[in-house]
């Protein structure tokens, strides 16, 4: 068996598949809010305190199309692994920003989704971790089907694809 | 990670920013990408502005004994229940949106001041861009920046408890 289609049924592994539209999904309704009311965005950033004032505007700018990008990516199983490496470096500078408002007891939006958000708080924490396990994971299944090199047995058609030790 | 993975990240950043660039080049109420303090509209970013809406403590109090001007709380509700001037209107900085009827309600001609926990102040200087953007001159708004830190501790000031 050589390497293609070994590669070809990881891309397409349904749980990696379906954590990926997932995060995904979370990921669209994030960004869909803060590219339309960037400046409301802006604010929440600023309430973090953790950055100079003149940078905030620009993230406020970029970071939702980043997101928006990272969630299209990770539709298409070709640019699956760039959206995933770009959501968890994202998610981990999200849970370091609630985590520090937190522990500065800032009372403060957590700005994830515009509007619609709720308190930079545990709840969003649990949101930003539950969505890291799930990018670990979509990570994962690639790393290993790597490892496991390229005479690694093809898993039949529609097979939950675990990670080999596990 | 890959050079290809690296290479598309490059490419998915790059294209987020042309986008983002896009966007804001044709939005109405485009966002400054970098904020110049001086071109600023935000009191809080523009240092000209925060001078030309500061009031000092003994003004304050001159309108606060002989009423001669609307006075805004910009702390959270809970704040305000706890102590705040007598005869001061809770408008709380993250609430503002919902306030915009009682924003109508107050007395046209008599100057607002504007104070908010103390520290930076960045509560007032909300409610401050708030009513400026919903038609009140900027002429009549003023900060008093040291907030209630300050004012709380004044005998001569009257204080109420409790909310409105």
């Amino acid at each position: 068996m050589d390497a293609a289609p070994s590669q070809h049924h990881d891309d397409w592994s349904a749980p990696r598949t379906l954590l990926a539209w997932v995060v995904a999904s979370v990921f669209v309704l994030a960004a869909v809010e803060k590219i339309y009311n960037p400046a409301d965005f802006a604010q929440s950033i600023k309430y973090y305190k953790l950055l100079p004032g003149w940078a905030v505007n620009g993230l406020a700018l970029l970071l939702p199309w980043w997101e928006l990008g990272a969630a299209v990516a990770l539709l298409a199983p070709a640019w699956r692994r760039a959206g995933a490496w770009m959501v968890w470096v994202m998610l981990w500078v999200f849970i370091a920003a609630v985590g520090s408002a937190m522990a500065r007891g800032l009372d403060i939006s957590c700005g994830c989704f515009g509007k619609a958000s709720g308190k930079a708080g545990l709840k969003a924490l649990a949101l930003d971790v539950g969505l890291l396990a799930a990018t670990w994971a979509v990570l994962l299944y690639r790393v290993r089907s790597t490892a496991a090199g390229a005479t690694a047995p093809l898993a039949p058609s529609g097979a939950v694809c675990l990670p080999a030790q596990s | 990670m890959p050079a290809r993975t690296g290479l598309k990240i490059v490419v998915l950043l790059v294209a987020g920013g042309g986008a983002a660039a896009f966007t804001n080049a044709v939005r109405p109420g485009r966002l400054a990408w970098v904020i110049d303090p001086k071109t600023s509209t935000k009191v809080g970013e523009n240092p000209a502005l925060a001078a030309q809406a500061d009031i000092n403590l003994e003004s304050l109090r001159t309108h606060i004994l002989h009423g001669t001007a609307t006075i805004i709380d910009a702390r959270k509700p809970e704040e305000y229940s706890a102590g705040h001037v007598a005869g001061a209107i809770n408008i709380p900085s993250t609430e503002k949106e919902r306030q915009m009827d009682r924003v109508f309600q107050l007395p046209p001609d008599l100057p607002i001041i504007i104070y908010c926990g103390g520290g930076p102040c960045e509560a007032s200087h909300e409610v401050f861009d708030f009513l400026v953007g919903s038609g009140i001159p900027r002429e009549r708004l003023h900060i008093f920046a040291p907030g209630w830190e300050v004012l709380g501790a004044q005998p001569d000031i009257p204080q109420a408890t409790g909310l409105e």
